[in-house]
């Protein structure tokens, strides 16, 4: 028998943005999931909030360091000492 | 893992993420000498402790751990610094930069948030990283900067996972703080309530002398 399908309960936006976060880092799952997309879909203040989290956190990402070279030769030195 | 065939997948990996484990090293000890005297020290410590490494798919996990924990016990200045209340400080409400930014005098052009994201530098971010409390400092790099899962960031900190979760939302909460008064040393001014909150999450909009600096 197929299962019927439930509607997606309506959340508040502080409902919305506390879930902000585990949606960033893809830990928001099932209904919690599905609630919010469905929040962000309908809400314009939340959907640019929520692309703004997501800015900031490509921007935090950044930071990500380089190729660092010279720590890299210093490393193969010390590796091959060992 | 066998010694020898060990030794080789340990060289690679420290090759592989010398930088990341340097900037790691750099975000604990804020000091550039001594973030290159604890990467060696980890390198060290995983070279004779290999044998202990059950998982080689962890390999990265596990030197960014012994790192971790060479800091907590050797590095670390203040070993008595208060510890962060994890049921939430006064102040700690929920802040939305964006809110405040969008909602700022800033506003020659319609989307004052992105050319904010757009001016801010990486230093200065990462000075407002630096000036996080350690446990959130630590959490927010491994976690957005590293991007380690939360799994991962429990296994390397000796942390609960929950406890991962609240640090990680704590962070980025103090993180936008810390960036909002830059966007105000930007020339971006909050407004005396011009602007309606369209929202309705009834979430309230900061005023500077709220804005708690930790």
């Amino acid at each position: 028998m197929k299962k019927k399908k439930t509607e997606v309960k309506a959340i508040k936006c502080e409902e919305a943005v506390a879930r902000f976060n585990d949606f960033l880092d893809d830990y928001l799952k099932g209904k919690s999931r599905e609630e919010l997309v469905k929040h962000i879909s309908e809400c314009r203040d939340c959907m640019e909030k929520y692309e703004f989290e997501q800015l900031l956190k490509s921007k935090v990402h950044q930071l990500a360091a380089t190729d660092d070279n010279a720590m890299k030769e210093k490393m193969e030195k010390l590796m091959a000492s060992l | 893992m066998k010694d020898e065939q060990g030794k080789e997948k340990l060289t690679q990996a420290v090759l592989e993420n010398i930088s990341a484990l340097n900037h790691f090293a750099y975000s604990l000890c804020q000091n550039r000498s001594e973030a290159e005297e604890l990467v060696s020290e980890t390198v060290m410590k995983a070279f004779v402790n290999i044998n202990q490494l059950k998982d080689e798919g962890k390999i990265k996990q596990w030197l960014f751990r012994i790192l971790n924990n060479i800091f907590l016990s050797n590095y670390r200045k203040n070993k008595n610094q208060k510890r962060i209340n994890l049921n939430g400080e006064p102040g700690d409400q929920y802040f939305s930069l964006y809110r405040q930014i969008s909602s700022s005098s800033f506003t020659d052009t319609d989307e004052p948030e992105k050319i904010f994201i757009n001016k801010i530098t990486r230093q200065k971010i990462q000075q407002a990283i630096n000036e996080l409390p350690e446990e959130f400092r630590v959490t927010l790099i491994l976690c957005d900067v590293d991007e380690f899962s939360y799994a991962e960031i429990s296994a390397i900190t000796r942390t609960a996972i929950g406890t991962v979760r609240s640090r990680i939302a704590r962070a980025r909460n103090l993180l936008q703080k810390k960036l909002w008064l830059y966007a105000c040393e930007m020339g971006i001014h909050a407004k005396q309530k011009e602007k309606d909150h369209i929202c309705t999450c009834g979430e309230e909009e900061l005023e500077m002398s709220k804005i708690i600096t930790v």
